[in-house]
Protein backbone atom coordinates (compact mmCIF):
# COMPACT_ATOMS: atom_id res chain seq x y z
CA UNK A 1 0.00 0.00 0.00
CA UNK A 2 2.69 2.48 1.05
CA UNK A 3 4.55 1.69 -2.20
CA UNK A 4 1.81 2.12 -4.71
CA UNK A 5 1.39 4.99 -2.64
CA UNK A 6 4.22 6.89 -3.19
CA UNK A 7 4.96 5.43 -6.86
CA UNK A 8 1.41 6.76 -7.03
CA UNK A 9 2.09 10.52 -6.06
CA UNK A 10 5.47 10.16 -7.84
CA UNK A 11 2.82 9.94 -10.95
CA UNK A 12 0.37 12.85 -9.74
CA UNK A 13 3.30 15.58 -9.16
CA UNK A 14 5.15 14.95 -12.13
CA UNK A 15 1.76 14.47 -13.98
CA UNK A 16 2.47 15.26 -17.98
CA UNK A 17 2.30 19.34 -17.99
CA UNK A 18 1.20 18.95 -21.43
CA UNK A 19 -1.48 16.65 -19.81
CA UNK A 20 -2.68 19.32 -17.00
CA UNK A 21 -2.76 22.08 -19.69
CA UNK A 22 -5.30 19.82 -21.67
CA UNK A 23 -6.98 19.15 -18.78
CA UNK A 24 -7.50 23.18 -17.56
CA UNK A 25 -8.31 23.86 -21.18
CA UNK A 26 -10.91 20.97 -20.88
CA UNK A 27 -12.86 22.00 -18.12
CA UNK A 28 -12.76 25.86 -19.04
CA UNK A 29 -14.71 24.36 -21.86
CA UNK A 30 -17.61 22.67 -18.82
CA UNK A 31 -16.10 18.61 -19.82
CA UNK A 32 -17.04 16.64 -17.48
CA UNK A 33 -14.19 14.15 -18.59
CA UNK A 34 -12.03 16.46 -17.98
CA UNK A 35 -13.55 16.94 -14.30
CA UNK A 36 -13.66 13.22 -13.99
CA UNK A 37 -10.01 12.65 -14.53
CA UNK A 38 -9.30 15.36 -12.20
CA UNK A 39 -11.62 14.14 -9.52
CA UNK A 40 -10.09 10.51 -9.99
CA UNK A 41 -6.44 11.90 -9.62
CA UNK A 42 -7.28 14.84 -6.65
CA UNK A 43 -10.31 13.67 -4.58
CA UNK A 44 -8.14 11.25 -2.35
CA UNK A 45 -5.04 13.53 -1.72
CA UNK A 46 -7.42 16.27 -1.41
CA UNK A 47 -9.52 14.71 1.65
CA UNK A 48 -6.35 12.91 3.08
CA UNK A 49 -5.10 16.58 3.62
CA UNK A 50 -8.11 18.06 4.83
CA UNK A 51 -9.11 15.36 7.26
CA UNK A 52 -5.46 15.54 8.80
CA UNK A 53 -5.53 19.11 8.66
CA UNK A 54 -8.86 19.50 10.33
CA UNK A 55 -8.75 16.31 12.55
CA UNK A 56 -12.05 15.24 11.44
CA UNK A 57 -13.39 13.29 8.57
CA UNK A 58 -16.88 14.68 8.52
CA UNK A 59 -15.89 18.06 8.12
CA UNK A 60 -13.21 17.09 5.99
CA UNK A 61 -15.95 15.46 3.70
CA UNK A 62 -17.73 18.72 3.54
CA UNK A 63 -14.44 21.00 2.80
CA UNK A 64 -13.81 18.61 0.10
CA UNK A 65 -17.13 18.71 -1.77
CA UNK A 66 -17.07 22.88 -1.03
CA UNK A 67 -13.75 22.86 -3.03
CA UNK A 68 -15.08 20.70 -5.72
CA UNK A 69 -17.69 23.22 -6.26
CA UNK A 70 -15.27 25.70 -6.22
CA UNK A 71 -13.20 24.36 -8.81
CA UNK A 72 -16.85 24.31 -11.41
CA UNK A 73 -17.99 27.33 -10.94
CA UNK A 74 -14.45 28.89 -11.08
CA UNK A 75 -13.63 26.44 -14.33
CA UNK A 76 -14.90 29.04 -16.90
CA UNK A 77 -12.55 31.65 -15.73
CA UNK A 78 -9.04 29.40 -14.85
CA UNK A 79 -5.85 30.64 -16.25
CA UNK A 80 -5.11 28.07 -19.06
CA UNK A 81 -1.82 27.50 -17.41
CA UNK A 82 -3.41 26.97 -13.88
CA UNK A 83 -1.51 24.02 -11.68
CA UNK A 84 -4.52 21.98 -10.68
CA UNK A 85 -3.07 20.69 -7.60
CA UNK A 86 -1.62 23.66 -6.00
CA UNK A 87 -4.84 25.57 -6.87
CA UNK A 88 -7.15 22.34 -4.98
CA UNK A 89 -4.70 23.11 -2.27
CA UNK A 90 -4.98 26.70 -1.68
CA UNK A 91 -8.79 26.15 -1.65
CA UNK A 92 -8.55 23.68 0.34
CA UNK A 93 -6.69 25.06 2.97
CA UNK A 94 -8.55 28.76 2.70
CA UNK A 95 -11.93 27.20 3.23
CA UNK A 96 -10.38 25.58 6.60
CA UNK A 97 -8.88 28.67 7.81
CA UNK A 98 -12.59 30.00 7.08
CA UNK A 99 -14.29 27.08 8.87
CA UNK A 100 -12.12 28.02 11.90
CA UNK A 101 -12.75 31.61 11.72
CA UNK A 102 -16.47 30.71 11.50
CA UNK A 103 -16.10 28.28 14.36
CA UNK A 104 -14.68 31.11 16.50
CA UNK A 105 -11.05 28.85 16.52
CA UNK A 106 -8.65 31.48 15.75
CA UNK A 107 -6.98 31.09 18.75
CA UNK A 108 -5.69 27.53 17.60
CA UNK A 109 -4.85 28.59 14.33
CA UNK A 110 -2.76 31.24 14.82
CA UNK A 111 -0.86 30.07 18.88
CA UNK A 112 2.48 28.00 18.57
CA UNK A 113 1.53 26.16 21.16
CA UNK A 114 0.10 22.98 22.01
CA UNK A 115 -3.51 23.32 22.16
CA UNK A 116 -6.60 21.17 22.57
CA UNK A 117 -8.25 19.95 19.50
CA UNK A 118 -11.74 18.66 20.33
CA UNK A 119 -12.09 17.31 16.38
CA UNK A 120 -9.30 15.06 16.59
CA UNK A 121 -9.42 12.04 14.52
CA UNK A 122 -11.10 9.37 16.35
CA UNK A 123 -10.20 6.36 14.63
CA UNK A 124 -12.64 3.36 13.21
CA UNK A 125 -12.44 0.04 14.79
CA UNK A 126 -11.22 -0.88 11.05
CA UNK A 127 -8.18 1.71 10.97
CA UNK A 128 -7.77 0.40 14.72
CA UNK A 129 -7.05 -3.08 13.54
CA UNK A 130 -5.57 -2.44 10.35
CA UNK A 131 -3.24 0.82 11.42
CA UNK A 132 0.06 -0.82 12.98
CA UNK A 133 1.09 1.13 16.36
CA UNK A 134 3.87 3.70 14.84
CA UNK A 135 1.59 5.12 12.06
CA UNK A 136 -0.96 5.52 15.13
CA UNK A 137 1.38 7.81 16.81
CA UNK A 138 2.99 9.11 13.46
CA UNK A 139 -1.14 10.10 13.30
CA UNK A 140 -1.33 11.79 17.12
CA UNK A 141 2.43 13.23 16.51
CA UNK A 142 0.78 15.18 13.74
CA UNK A 143 -2.48 15.71 15.22
CA UNK A 144 -0.90 17.01 18.39
CA UNK A 145 0.93 19.87 16.05
CA UNK A 146 -0.38 23.55 15.42
CA UNK A 147 -2.41 23.96 12.18
CA UNK A 148 0.58 26.04 10.32
CA UNK A 149 3.15 23.02 11.15
CA UNK A 150 0.66 20.60 10.42
CA UNK A 151 -0.13 21.94 6.81
CA UNK A 152 3.36 22.42 6.27
CA UNK A 153 4.33 19.29 6.70
CA UNK A 154 1.23 17.70 5.45
CA UNK A 155 1.71 19.96 2.10
CA UNK A 156 5.26 18.83 1.18
CA UNK A 157 6.34 15.41 3.46
CA UNK A 158 2.44 13.75 2.31
CA UNK A 159 1.10 15.06 -0.27
CA UNK A 160 4.53 15.81 -2.43
CA UNK A 161 4.17 19.36 -3.22
CA UNK A 162 7.23 21.56 -4.46
CA UNK A 163 8.12 23.42 -0.93
CA UNK A 164 8.08 26.74 -3.63
CA UNK A 165 4.26 25.42 -4.66
CA UNK A 166 2.90 24.79 -0.86
CA UNK A 167 4.55 27.99 0.16
CA UNK A 168 1.87 29.92 -2.25
CA UNK A 169 -0.56 27.41 -0.79
CA UNK A 170 -0.19 29.21 2.69
CA UNK A 171 0.16 32.49 1.34
CA UNK A 172 3.95 33.13 2.22
CA UNK A 173 7.07 33.51 0.99
CA UNK A 174 9.10 30.32 0.30
CA UNK A 175 11.97 31.50 2.96
CA UNK A 176 8.82 31.90 5.38
CA UNK A 177 7.58 28.23 4.32
CA UNK A 178 11.33 26.81 4.79
CA UNK A 179 11.79 28.23 8.23
CA UNK A 180 7.91 27.25 9.12
CA UNK A 181 8.86 23.41 7.71
CA UNK A 182 12.15 23.21 9.43
CA UNK A 183 10.13 23.95 12.61
CA UNK A 184 7.52 21.70 12.11
CA UNK A 185 10.51 18.97 11.31
CA UNK A 186 11.55 19.76 15.04
CA UNK A 187 8.54 19.86 16.50
CA UNK A 188 7.17 16.35 15.29
CA UNK A 189 10.02 14.99 16.34
CA UNK A 190 9.96 16.14 19.44
CA UNK A 191 6.08 14.89 19.29
CA UNK A 192 7.41 11.91 18.25
CA UNK A 193 9.91 11.03 20.78
CA UNK A 194 7.41 12.18 23.31
CA UNK A 195 5.28 9.41 22.12
CA UNK A 196 8.12 6.80 22.06
CA UNK A 197 9.11 7.98 25.60
CA UNK A 198 4.98 7.26 26.43
CA UNK A 199 5.22 3.97 25.10
CA UNK A 200 7.94 2.31 26.58
CA UNK A 201 6.66 3.39 29.89
CA UNK B 1 13.23 10.03 13.41
CA UNK B 2 15.66 13.19 14.68
CA UNK B 3 16.76 13.56 10.49
CA UNK B 4 14.31 15.89 8.70
CA UNK B 5 14.30 13.66 5.62
CA UNK B 6 13.74 10.38 6.90
CA UNK B 7 10.52 11.79 8.81
CA UNK B 8 9.21 12.76 5.22
CA UNK B 9 9.98 9.25 4.21
CA UNK B 10 7.97 8.24 7.10
CA UNK B 11 5.04 11.02 6.46
CA UNK B 12 5.41 9.94 2.86
CA UNK B 13 4.06 6.41 3.84
CA UNK B 14 1.41 7.44 5.95
CA UNK B 15 -2.03 5.22 4.72
CA UNK B 16 -4.08 6.72 3.29
CA UNK B 17 -7.88 7.33 4.65
CA UNK B 18 -10.52 6.59 1.59
CA UNK B 19 -13.21 9.04 1.39
CA UNK B 20 -17.00 7.54 1.63
CA UNK B 21 -18.18 6.27 -1.67
CA UNK B 22 -21.41 7.32 -1.69
CA UNK B 23 -21.11 10.91 -0.48
CA UNK B 24 -18.16 11.48 -3.49
CA UNK B 25 -20.52 9.85 -6.05
CA UNK B 26 -22.86 12.52 -4.77
CA UNK B 27 -20.56 15.01 -4.85
CA UNK B 28 -18.94 14.30 -8.53
CA UNK B 29 -22.49 14.10 -9.96
CA UNK B 30 -23.37 17.33 -8.38
CA UNK B 31 -20.47 18.80 -10.11
CA UNK B 32 -21.14 17.45 -13.31
CA UNK B 33 -24.63 19.29 -13.02
CA UNK B 34 -23.01 22.29 -12.01
CA UNK B 35 -21.35 22.30 -15.08
CA UNK B 36 -23.50 21.38 -17.19
CA UNK B 37 -25.91 24.77 -15.84
CA UNK B 38 -22.28 26.14 -16.67
CA UNK B 39 -22.37 25.32 -20.18
CA UNK B 40 -25.60 26.14 -20.25
CA UNK B 41 -25.33 29.53 -19.34
CA UNK B 42 -22.27 30.05 -21.75
CA UNK B 43 -24.15 28.81 -24.68
CA UNK B 44 -26.97 31.04 -23.87
CA UNK B 45 -24.67 34.38 -23.45
CA UNK B 46 -22.84 33.49 -26.50
CA UNK B 47 -26.18 33.40 -28.37
CA UNK B 48 -27.24 36.62 -26.43
CA UNK B 49 -24.25 37.93 -27.75
CA UNK B 50 -24.79 36.78 -31.44
CA UNK B 51 -28.25 38.31 -31.05
CA UNK B 52 -27.13 41.93 -30.23
CA UNK B 53 -24.34 41.61 -32.87
CA UNK B 54 -26.91 40.85 -35.37
CA UNK B 55 -29.60 43.67 -34.16
CA UNK B 56 -26.04 46.17 -34.24
CA UNK B 57 -25.49 45.36 -37.82
CA UNK B 58 -29.04 44.89 -39.14
CA UNK B 59 -29.64 48.57 -37.28
CA UNK B 60 -26.78 49.88 -38.63
CA UNK B 61 -27.55 48.56 -42.13
CA UNK B 62 -31.11 50.44 -41.55
CA UNK B 63 -29.35 53.74 -40.93
CA UNK B 64 -27.08 53.15 -43.81
CA UNK B 65 -30.33 52.50 -46.25
CA UNK B 66 -31.82 56.18 -44.39
CA UNK B 67 -29.25 58.48 -44.95
CA UNK B 68 -28.79 56.92 -48.55
CA UNK B 69 -32.26 57.61 -48.96
CA UNK B 70 -32.03 60.72 -47.76
CA UNK B 71 -29.47 62.03 -49.79
CA UNK B 72 -31.02 60.38 -53.23
CA UNK B 73 -34.14 62.82 -52.18
CA UNK B 74 -32.00 65.80 -52.02
CA UNK B 75 -30.03 65.16 -55.11
CA UNK B 76 -33.38 64.24 -57.04
CA UNK B 77 -35.20 67.60 -55.45
CA UNK B 78 -32.16 69.61 -57.05
CA UNK B 79 -32.05 68.10 -60.35
CA UNK B 80 -35.33 68.96 -60.80
CA UNK B 81 -34.40 72.19 -59.03
CA UNK B 82 -36.38 72.13 -56.28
Amino acid sequence: MTLSRIVWRCVISEMDREVELSLVRRLRDADTGAFDQIYNTFNTRLYNFLARLSGSRDVAEDLVEETWLRLVSASATLDLDTRIAPWLFTVGRNLYVSYCRSRGREQSYTSDFLLLWPDRLSPSPFDRASANESEVRLNAALAALPVKYREALLLVGVEGLRPAEAAAVCGISPEAFRQRLSRARALISEQWCHHMKEATL
Amino acid sequence: MTRGDSLLDVLAGLPEWSPNRRREHAVRMRCHEELRHCAERRTRAAQRRRLVGWCFDASAALGACAYAAIVLHAAIRYALGG
